[in-house]
């Protein structure tokens, strides 16, 4: 008995061993793919969260917004601050009700005298925000609109208000929004009213700093910060926020849109850039017997 | 734990990878997109360590796989290398598990502490020679600090809650052999 015993333990320790191995050697080829072939790796982790998500959409909504409940009612502990605060900006806006409703009409105006037809290709489709990335590897979201509704990546995302990121990796029913304050997330945007253009470049934190920027003289703190058509990259003037000069004198960008509540997402629907179809050549004088060197495919 | 049936296994496994999958779809409710707040503990790595070191039966190493597999693929981080680098944790204790019955609770805290720490500033490392992106290093930091902290209170909230004790000596499995 003894003796069956101990044969069966030695085979069970070394189907665990056998097994154990495999599994690392798994894990270890998978990172290697994931490093080497990224875009096939994110492609997969799409598919399955593509699969997974969607599955249990039921059980993440309620419970955000129950959280949501809590956090509201926490905030009735402040009720008469935020009241006063509340009256006191009413008055002031009630100002700028004024000055936007003599601009808007005096803008139609304008507008029926030129015969101006808005662009449009900014139509835009709406998602409910299912799940984020939940780590700090990345700043991302979920959202429940994919393939199947004709998002297409690097098409941009916007709250209300303010840009949110852009579409980064798209499944049949969901695909994911990289944030602006992802530490990848780069945007070409402008600087208003001085028109200092400059990238938003994201590092993991709220606010994401404003690079290149070349008149850093003309750029003052508030001022508002848009989109610009650069690159094809994001249809312009869509609002990303306002210019914040942190503590050691960089300038950053205050996101307008709202990360701490994002429910829903719309997405902008825009004619995608040039597609990258070759490796980039160098940029210099055209040799005899190669190609032009701007580029252009035969 | 003297009288386990192989069912009884099963069941307790399968809340495991049931509790795991949780914490998994917990992690990725949308509560607050914002960047730059702080890293929740890893209460699941403290609950893994827990079922390592009192019943190990219980936490089989494929559960160990399923669960943090699909929290990399989940929550966009590098897939496989923490799952990878999981499995070596809980494979230390196990190759250990005698060791880790018999020391003092400070010193098993000072070493699940130390293997998360391992685990969370290897993979930066890892991924620093593979020249990907890792997260700030702060807060990987606050992270390490804040798992650690919540150890002692899993293992009492599990003690007590739910019955969790290291076996004592003399104690037998469902296949006969000692614990």
């Amino acid at each position: 008995m003894a003796v069956t015993n101990d044969s069966d333990d030695y085979f069970r320790r070394s189907l665990r061993r056998v097994f154990l191995s495999i599994i690392c050697v798994f894990l270890v080829a998978i990172f290697l793919v994931w490093r080497i072939d990224n875009p096939r790796a994110e492609r997969f982790r799409m598919a399955v969260v593509d699969r997974v998500v969607p599955s249990f959409e039921w059980a993440l909504t309620p419970i955000a917004r129950f959280s949501r409940m809590i956090s509201d009612f926490q905030s009735y502990a402040r009720i008469y601050e935020q009241n006063q605060e509340l009256r006191r900006e009413l008055q002031r806006m009630k100002a700028w009700k004024e000055a936007a409703v003599q601009l808007e009409q005096k803008n139609a105006k304008l507008l029926d005298l030129n015969n101006v037809k808005l662009s449009p290709k900014l139509t835009f489709t709406t998602g409910v925000v299912l799940t984020d990335s939940g780590s700090p590897f990345r700043q991302s979201a979920l959202i429940n609109i994919g393939r199947h509704d004709g998002v297409q990546d690097g098409w941009a995302a916007m709250d209300g208000l303010g840009l949110v990121g852009r579409i980064s990796g798209v499944g049949e029913n969901s695909s994911r929004v990289l944030f602006l304050t992802d530490s990848s997330s780069r945007i070409p945007v402008e600087v208003e009213p001085s028109g200092q253009k400059g990238i938003a470049a994201g590092d993991n934190s709220p606010l994401p700093p404003l690079e290149f920027v070349e008149g850093l003289d003309q750029v003052a703190a508030g001022d508002r910060v848009f989109t610009t058509g650069d690159g094809g990259v994001f249809p312009p003037g869509l609002l990303v926020g306002t210019v914040f000069v942190g503590g050691d004198g960089r300038l950053r960008v205050r996101p307008a849109a709202d990360y701490r509540r994002l429910e829903f997402l719309r997405v902008i629907r825009h004619l995608p850039a040039a597609p990258i179809a070759e490796p980039g050549r160098l940029v210099g004088p055209t040799l005899p017997g190669d190609g032009p060197a701007t580029g252009v495919t035969e | 734990m003297s009288e386990v049936s192989p069912f009884q296994v099963w069941r307790a496994r399968t809340t495991f990878l049931a509790v795991g999958l949780g914490f998994v779809a917990w992690q990725v409710v949308p509560f607050d997109l914002s960047a730059g707040r702080l890293p929740w503990p890893d209460v699941f790595y403290c609950i893994t360590m827990v079922y390592v070191i009192r019943c190990p039966e219980y936490a089989p190493v494929w559960a160990i796989f399923a669960v943090f597999f699909m929290r990399d693929v989940l929550t966009m981080a590098p897939l496989g290398l923490t799952t990878l680098l999981m499995v070596f944790g809980t494979e230390i204790v196990r190759a250990n598990i005698q060791a880790f019955r018999e020391y003092a609770f400070g010193l098993e805290w000072l070493w699940v502490a130390g293997i998360f720490a391992g685990i969370v500033l290897g993979g930066h490392i890892i991924l620093g020679l593979t020249l990907s992106q890792a997260p700030r290093l702060l807060d990987q930091v606050w992270l390490i600090l804040f798992t650690a902290a919540a150890y002692p209170v899993t293992v009492f909230s599990l003690k007590f809650g739910f019955g969790f004790e290291r076996p004592q000596p003399g104690e037998f499995d469902a296949y006969g052999r000692r614990l």
